[in-house]
């Protein structure tokens, strides 16, 4: 037998065993993501505190387990805009979360050149597992909201992030934030700590959950909810608002 | 056989070693980028080593791409297809090789704004983003490693 005869059943192999190797691989990495995927807790943080709101990672798009019927939030929701506008501009935000930080100048724009044409609400979904003052915040939003002044704080708690966001004891901060918005400092105090400013960011969060909200900030325009490419460019954001707006023949 | 056979046989089985090697660490790549697409879809926080920032980078909107699909899925299949090209390479179909270069440079140039938007957006580091970074690194530098000795051989 010849050289080339002898070497004709190799080049056949070597033909076919690059697309074995690769077919091997893709059923290997397709095997290993649907084990991870049924693992109950491969992770670390599946975990839920007792106490105001949950630490898990809420779950976009989660495959496992069915999603919970759409939550109400917390009741009278705190809005900025046109109370009866055809056009309601949802935001899932954390005051600690750096692009939620980001987004409050684009909305501030947004709701300027809008003005009473769209409802811009604010639905509290503080991340607890990664922002540790996250939830205090949230707090004292709901505490100056008790005065009616949620949005005052809530600018000053965007405006002012890096000031608080990794202080040991924030509460002196949001205290001062407080007094300089106008609020009555003792009231203040006191409502931070009510087990109702709790109880409507829960709702709030269980709200953001319902509707799969899986990170902050998290935009529904009537909604829907809207991609993160539309979220941080103002453009196209005002594109998707313009779109709802003439959808509603306004 | 003659000189120029000779070297130019030497020269291909270089190239495929680089290639076996670009392979392998896709290969890594590939395992890093599944387990945080896995993590992403099943809504769990991941086990941060080193730094502590695994979740604010993973849980910020650059994380998931338009229709809430997780970035790292992207990545896994970048990971897939430049595993393949370079097994492909790697048996001699020498057309896989330019595809892999041209791959890799678009991996490489997306880590470098994945790191910017890390380092100065976020402020936060995630080890999985820095191990597909490293990973990525690798293979352009192993794309630039195949690239010397042929560029040697053509010059002699």
């Amino acid at each position: 037998m010849s050289r080339k005869q002898k070497a004709a059943p190799k080049q056949a192999q070597n033909r076919y065993l690059p697309f074995v190797i690769i077919g091997g691989v893709l059923v290997a990495a397709l095997v290993a993501a649907l084990f991870l995927l049924r693992s109950p807790d491969s992770g670390s943080a599946n975990n839920t505190s007792g106490s105001n709101t949950s630490n898990t990672r809420p779950a976009s798009n989660a495959p496992a387990g069915p999603r919970r019927p759409e939550q109400p939030g917390a009741p009278n929701p705190h809005f900025r805009g046109g109370a009866t506008a055809a056009v309601t501009l949802e935001e899932f935000g954390d005051f600690q979360c750096p692009p939620c930080g980001q987004l409050h100048g684009t909305l501030k724009k947004i709701e300027d050149y809008y003005g009473d044409r769209l409802k811009v609400v604010f639905r509290n979904y503080p991340l607890q597992s990664i922002h540790k003052n996250a939830f205090s915040a949230a707090r004292a939003a709901e505490a100056a909201g008790l005065q009616g002044k949620f949005f005052q704080m809530h600018d000053m708690l965007f405006e002012n992030q890096k000031e608080w966001e990794n202080s040991p004891e924030p509460r002196p901060i949001y205290a001062s934030y407080a007094s300089r918005i106008g609020l009555n400092a003792e009231k203040f105090k006191a409502d931070m700590e009510r087990q109702e400013v709790a109880e409507r960011i829960q709702a709030d969060f269980t709200r953001g959950t319902s509707l799969g909200v899986g990170s902050t900030p998290t935009l529904f325009v009537n909604g829907r909810v809207l991609p993160v490419a539309s979220t941080f460019d103002e453009q196209k954001l005002r594109a998707e608002i313009d779109s709802a707006l003439a959808a509603a023949g306004r | 056989m003659s000189d120029d056979y000779a070297e130019a046989t030497v020269g291909a089985g270089r190239g495929r070693l680089w290639d076996a090697l670009s392979g392998l660490v896709a290969l890594v790549g590939l395992a890093d980028a599944v387990y945080l697409t896995a993590e992403h879809m099943a809504g769990r926080s991941v086990v941060c080593m080193v730094v502590s920032g695994c979740d604010k980078v993973l849980m910020s909107p650059y994380a998931t791409l338009p229709g809430g699909y997780p970035l790292a899925a992207l990545g896994a299949l970048a990971y897939f297809t430049a595993f393949s090209l370079a097994v492909l390479a790697c048996f001699g179909y020498e057309r896989a090789r330019p595809l892999l270069d041209l791959l890799v440079a678009l991996m490489f140039a997306s880590t470098l704004w994945l790191l910017y938007v890390q380092a100065f957006v976020l402020e936060a580091f995630c080890t999985y983003c820095l191990l597909s970074a490293a990973v990525t690194t690798t293979l352009a530098v192993l794309a630039l490693g195949r690239r010397l000795p042929g560029r040697k051989a053509r010059l002699q």
